[in-house]
């Protein structure tokens, strides 16, 4: 458990600080028009200027979306409750799959670990896409809206797509896992003393074998919650989910307003055209990233990947109990 | 076998990349904006686009009137050179890193060998970290489209060498800790020449291997980029209404650029490209598994099932090191 701990909370700090660093680069490489391409660190120097401006006025819960100001805890909150609805059932739903199928494999025969491990083979945004085109598909032959393929405001949220988008890489994944340690455990003294022992075949695979699995399930947990953060992404972005995506790929940058080349300042200035070039986003070319936005945005991504590591490890507890 | 088939399809791949803008149909900037075809009561009507596949475009034209085939033969340039070419710059960094840390480390005597075989990894998969390097610059550059996909690809392989490097480390690691190495080191041997005469020569063959996986992980971070609307080259944004256009045309970049059309209903032009990716990620898949069979002798499980396994191991779960 300490070694989990030690290892979940590395990630997460090591996540945090890698996207902080990262986020800078596109300061040092603001690009202007009237140049082939001119290496400043302009863009930069404005967003540390910015930066400073509000930690100096105790505000950095506030950050701006176009010309509109926001708070950073009610986007997060907002977005992250998003994501966690889509990525603690994915993520908990594999996990117990991936408990379950080695063991129902042995006991009762099934195929549908290799349909799903023939799913897998598709990258995550081939799936989402192949699957969109299928429900598309399915609507069109029976006449009705019986999936909704994304999320265009209103009430109509899909659901069951983005589910299996998510569910099926983590669960092939982990899987893998689980089925080569199942293997391995079957072949194991202790194991091999119960069968010998007469012991139905029912209760070796889910008391002798399973309890061991569920070891191996809980060291995988790191890696399990990175590749669910990893599919989130591509579901949210592919259905067009307002989660974590949002916040992380779009709410750091500053576009169009207030950061500016300063010659492009001198330049559109005196007749105030800056504003008008501004408010149409045309031609305005460095990026003024809000550091405040992606700290908090790395911060709630950390926060979901070690809330997802202890909802499984929540999940792998009770099933230990279970099987005890 | 698998080799061969993967190198066999990645050939035929490069012949058609270099011969695109030759065999292409029609030029890259040819738009067939409407036709004039007759209905079903067979009154002659003008048609816009997107104009459905015919002997014509043979797959179709975009909804500017572009056709499809001709945008993909000057798109596989930029597919496959992006790809190859930032996976084959990421493994000579990762080289050069990991033989620095080497000699470093021994010269120091600070290895650690549990260090490298249990990377510890983040929780942001590595499109979102070259996601956010590359949002602030990639959209409606105003640099050439291949100076910029150097840029691109410079970043890309940046980032891509945290988990690299760990891996081609132990590998120079475990070559180091062979016992005849310990001969070579009664016998007066130094550093650098255990590593000239006996690590480079042993990790020579797992660098052709990583080319592969790497080339297929760069596929797969591209792809992803695509998803975001991050293109190979650049993107060219417009406003009113919004709408994203690769300017390298590359495969996966078209996918990216039609994912609306999934509402609007207009399959091909996503499946087409998307094809096109597949053909390119198994023969990537296929090289890269038939390039491991000598190195893992005894394995288990369908052909199927270990080119699935491997993918899995490479694909979404790119921040956590091999």
């Amino acid at each position: 458990m300490n070694t989990l701990v030690r290892r979940v909370a590395l990630s997460a700090l090591l996540s945090v600080t890698l996207l902080i660093i990262v986020s800078m680069i596109p300061t040092f490489l603001g690009i202007e028009r009237d140049e082939r391409i001119i290496i400043i660190a302009a863009g930069f120097r404005s967003s540390i200027r910015a930066f400073a401006d509000y930690l100096r006025a105790g505000n950095l819960n506030r950050f701006m979306m176009g010309a509109t100001p926001r708070l950073i805890t009610e986007e997060s909150l907002r977005f992250g409750m998003n994501s966690a609805l889509l990525i603690f059932p994915a993520a908990l739903l594999a996990t117990l799959y991936s408990f379950s199928m080695p063991l129902a494999r042995r006991v009762i025969a099934s195929r549908a670990p290799q349909i799903v491990s023939w799913l897998a083979l598709l990258p995550v945004f081939m799936l989402a896409t192949l699957l969109q085109s299928l429900a598309l598909g399915v609507n069109r032959l029976v006449g009705q809206r019986l999936f909704t393929l994304a999320y265009l405001g209103g009430v109509g949220t899909p659901v069951l797509l983005p589910a299996l988008t998510m569910l099926l890489p983590i669960a092939a994944f982990s899987l893998r896992a689980a089925e080569a340690s199942a293997t391995g455990l079957a072949r194991t003294e202790y194991v091999r003393a119960a069968v010998g022992r007469s012991v139905p075949g029912w209760s070796i695979w889910f008391r002798h074998v399973g309890s061991g699995l569920l070891r191996h399930l809980e060291d995988l947990l790191p890696r399990t919650a990175a590749t669910a953060i990893a599919t989130l992404f591509i579901t949210e972005r592919v259905f067009n989910i307002p989660g974590m995506t949002v916040m992380l790929t779009q709410y750091p940058y500053h576009r169009y307003m207030h950061v500016y080349p300063d010659r492009l300042v001198e330049l559109t200035r005196p007749d105030g055209t800056v504003e008008i070039v501004s408010m149409f986003g045309g031609n305005v070319r460095t990026t003024g990233v809000q550091f405040q936005v992606v700290i908090a945005a790395a911060l709630a991504l950390a926060a979901l990947y070690i809330l997802t590591v202890l909802a499984c490890r929540l999940l792998i507890s009770a099933l230990r109990r279970a099987l005890q | 076998m698998k080799r061969a088939a993967g190198a066999v399809i990645l050939g035929l791949l490069v012949l058609v990349a270099l011969l695109g803008p030759v065999i292409a149909p029609y030029g890259i900037n040819e738009q067939e904006r409407s036709i004039f075809a007759p209905d079903a009561e067979g009154n002659v009507v003008r048609v816009p686009p997107p104009h459905p596949l015919s002997w014509k475009h043979p797959l179709g034209t975009d909804r500017w009137g572009y056709d499809v085939l001709t945008r993909m033969l000057y798109g596989a340039r930029y597919t496959l050179g992006f790809i190859v070419g930032v996976a084959a710059a990421r493994i000579v960094l990762g080289f050069l890193v990991a033989s620095a840390a080497h000699l470093w480390s021994h010269a120091r005597r600070r290895w650690h060998p549990h260090a490298a075989h249990h990377p510890i990894g983040t929780a942001i998969p590595e499109f979102v970290v070259a996601y956010i390097a590359l949002a602030g610059i990639a959209f409606s550059p105003p640099m050439a489209t291949l100076p910029f996909a150097l840029l691109q690809g410079v970043i890309i392989s940046i980032i891509g060498l945290p988990g690299l490097v760990p891996t081609l480390r132990a590998r120079m690691e475990r070559a180091a800790a062979q016992p005849f190495v310990e001969a070579q080191i009664a016998s007066g041997a130094g550093s650098w020449h255990i590593y000239t005469h006996t690590v480079v020569p042993s990790v020579v063959h797992d660098l052709w291997l990583l080319l592969s996986h790497e080339a297929l992980l760069v596929a797969l971070v591209v792809g992803e980029l695509a998803i975001f609307h991050v293109f190979v080259g650049g993107t060219i944004r417009t406003f009113d209404p919004v709408e994203h256009y690769s300017r390298s045309h590359e495969w996966v970049g078209m996918v990216g650029e039609n994912s609306g059309e999934i509402l609007g209903g207009i399959y091909r032009l996503i499946l087409i490209p998307l094809a096109g990716y597949l053909i390119v990620v198994v023969a990537l898949a296929l090289l890269s598994e038939g390039s491991r069979t000598p190195v893992v002798r005894h394995r288990s499980g369908s052909p199927l099932q270990r080119l699935v396994s491997m993918f899995m191991r490479r694909g979404g779960h790119h921040a956590q090191g091999r």
